[in-house]
């Protein structure tokens, strides 16, 4: 992995070049004594879906926590898009495309569903305190483009009949689907979704695949846990699969079908 | 009216109109942003020193009785800026180390903590703001140049309170109304969320504490002005709770419900029968108050935890049909 030319500690800052747009090198991650991840790499081309599959407990949330800057890792790299973004703070992370969505709902419970999405327009005018102070006639014209954007993305989510419910109002599935457009209306390059069919019932579950796809033939990057195996291998290009905090193999779905080590670690049981 | 009467007002409108300010700018820093600013009066204190000292002349004058730092004769206005900065400045140093934890209740207890130390430290250290006799003889804003009597004076400064309601409401409602307290709010609702989105956390806290602070002391500064003395019993962490206990029961996040609670639980709950004219205030009655708020934040709590005027939804409207008169921008559902 390391490049030929000589690498005194810390005297060359350059990263290697990325084999695709995200790249996580072995990364380490004590909780205590748990080793929740144990040297986990691999990397995301551009443009694909990645499903991350594993028993609970695997260290796939972990992992997803390193890369999006919510824990800070042991050791190890996180390459984004060419740069080193270890140790980034999460907003930073956020605001460089990198955005994700958590195991566990998490709407902003007491705004509407429309404003849970205007939350995430990365510097919408009017978002900072002198903007405010200017008053409305400064940003009402950006807010105005930031509804109808949102209003787009609740159509394609089949949340327009709720645009104006509290994130509180909400079915589980309701909000998986909020979460994901949120996410969305931040224009991310790259997407780290973990669980997001969790407590959505299949029929709708489907439409998401559909979106999911299209988002990555309109060359978004998609990097999923899921435990449903009939939407992994629906939707991935690539799956990474992982145990006890490492990656055990990587490789298409037909490709980890057929590796023996993973029937017996995972698949089978 | 007589003059007894005429006073009663004054002093509750005076009162009123400062609380109202004081509820605004804790509504912004705990029904919108979250912060349980358990420390809050010590923002409204500071601004009430900083106007004292500023206006009262170097110590060792004509006030030798009283020791304190920073003495100086600022004309007014300028003394009401610069306290309102001081507020500012120090939510900033608070805020920096008080805002730390992640957690908002680890950061209540902080600011509870802070409040109580400097409760202690401003009693004890006599030099440096006359200790718990407090200062006293503080000028009244304008008086020399206007040469009022007493009630017409009185009434003047009703209307400089309400100038600067209005002023402070101004500036409440551009924040709130904006998308930045959109993503306040967001940040009180999940903070950890809102840092996905790609929001400094934060960063936003201390913001919203800050603006919280320097309009807490620019109250304080109007509060100092009208009663001309302040001293740690104006500042204990109790009156801190009477303020939470107004927001609650008017409505957390509601501009309009934080100004209602004020004038139901501090104005005619508290004020309007501390200064009665016509019955001697006692221990017991002083007592029964308390009992009967806390009563009401109970009552609240149980019945109505979002209070009299809830946090408004917040609606968008589609745009219109003509070409130039789209108005997709939030309009506030009156509820
Ligand atoms: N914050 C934490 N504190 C302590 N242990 C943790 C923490 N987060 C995860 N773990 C542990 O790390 C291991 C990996 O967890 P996780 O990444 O959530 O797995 P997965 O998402 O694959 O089910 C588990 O043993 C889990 O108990
Ligand atoms: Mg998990």
């Amino acid at each position: 992995m390391i490049a030929s030319e000589s690498d005194p500690a810390g005297a060359d800052r350059r990263v290697q070049p990325a084999a695709g747009i995200l790249e996580v090198r072995d990364l380490h991650k004590d909780f205590g004594g748990v080793h929740a991840l144990a040297g986990a790499s691999f990397y995301v081309e551009q443009g694909t879906i990645t499903g991350l599959i594993g028993p609970n407990g695997a260290g796939k949330s972990t992992l997803i926590n390193l890369v999006s800057g919510f824990t800070p890792p042991g050791s190890g790299q996180v390459v984004y898009d060419g740069e080193d973004i270890t140790g980034h703070s999460a907003h930073q992370i956020a605001r460089l495309g990198l955005v994700r969505t958590f195991q566990l709902s998490s709407e902003f419970a007491r705004l509407t569903v429309i404003e849970n999405l205007l939350t995430a327009v990365p510097d919408q005018r009017g978002s900072t305190v002198l903007a405010a102070l200017r008053g409305k006639r400064y940003w009402r014209r950006a807010e105005e483009e930031s509804v109808a954007r949102a209003r787009e993305f609740l159509g394609r989510f089949g949340l327009t009949d709720v645009e104006d419910l509290y994130g509180a109002e909400l079915s589980g599935g309701q909000k998986r689907l909020l979460e994901i457009s949120r996410a969305l209306m931040g224009r991310p390059r790259v997407l780290l979704l973990d669980e997001p069919f969790a407590g959505v019932n299949p029929t709708l579950a489907r439409e998401v695949e559909d979106i999911l796809r299209a988002l990555r033939d309109e060359g978004m990057t998609i990097v999923l846990v899921e435990h449903e195996m009939g939407a992994i291998d629906r939707l991935c290009d690539t799956v990474v699969v992982m145990a006890a905090g490492t990656v055990l193999a990587e490789g298409s779905m037909a490709e980890i079908r057929e590796n023996q080590e993973v029937v017996d670690a995972y698949l089978a049981g | 009216m007589t003059t007894a009467w005429q006073f009663y007002f004054i002093t509750l409108l005076t009162y009123s109109g400062v609380n109202i300010i004081a509820a605004w700018a804790l509504n912004l820093q705990y029904g919108l942003g979250g912060i349980l600013n358990f420390a809050f009066i010590i923002f409204q204190a500071v601004g009430a020193y900083a106007a004292a000292v500023l206006t009262l002349g170097p110590a060792g004058g004509i006030t030798t009785f009283q020791t304190y730092v920073g003495g100086a004769h600022l004309p007014w206005l300028l003394a009401l800026v610069v306290a309102t900065l001081a507020g500012g400045v120090l939510a900033l140093l608070v805020g920096l180390v008080a805002l730390r934890p992640k957690r908002t209740d680890y950061q209540g207890m902080v600011l509870l903590t802070v409040a109580i130390i400097a409760a202690v430290v401003v009693t004890d250290e006599k030099g440096w703001l006359n200790g718990a006799s407090g200062l006293v003889g503080v000028p009244k804003p304008f008086n020399e140049s206007l040469g009022l009597g007493l009630i017409e004076y009185g009434w003047f400064y009703v209307g400089v309170v309400a100038v600067a309601v209005v002023l402070v409401f101004i500036v409440i409602h551009l924040l709130t109304s904006s998308p930045w307290c959109r993503q306040v709010r967001a940040m009180r609702e999940d903070p950890v969320a809102a840092e996905a989105l790609g929001l400094n956390v934060p960063a936003r806290r201390l913001q919203v504490f800050v603006i919280g602070g320097a309009i807490a002391a620019f109250s304080g500064a109007l509060l100092v002005g009208y009663i001309g003395s302040w001293s740690p019993g104006a500042w204990g962490p109790g009156e801190t709770f009477l303020l939470f206990v107004c927001i609650v029961v008017g409505g957390l996040g509601n501009n309009f419900g934080a100004a209602v609670g004020s004038v139901l639980v501090l104005t005619v709950l508290f004020n309007g029968l501390a200064y009665l004219p016509i019955f001697s205030y006692t221990t017991a009655a002083e007592a029964l108050q308390l009992v009967l708020l806390g009563l009401i934040v109970i009552a609240f709590l149980w019945f109505k935890p979002r209070g009299l005027f809830p946090e408004r939804r917040r609606r968008f409207a589609f745009p219109s049909a003509g070409p130039d008169r789209g108005t997709a921008v939030a309009v506030e559902e009156a509820r």
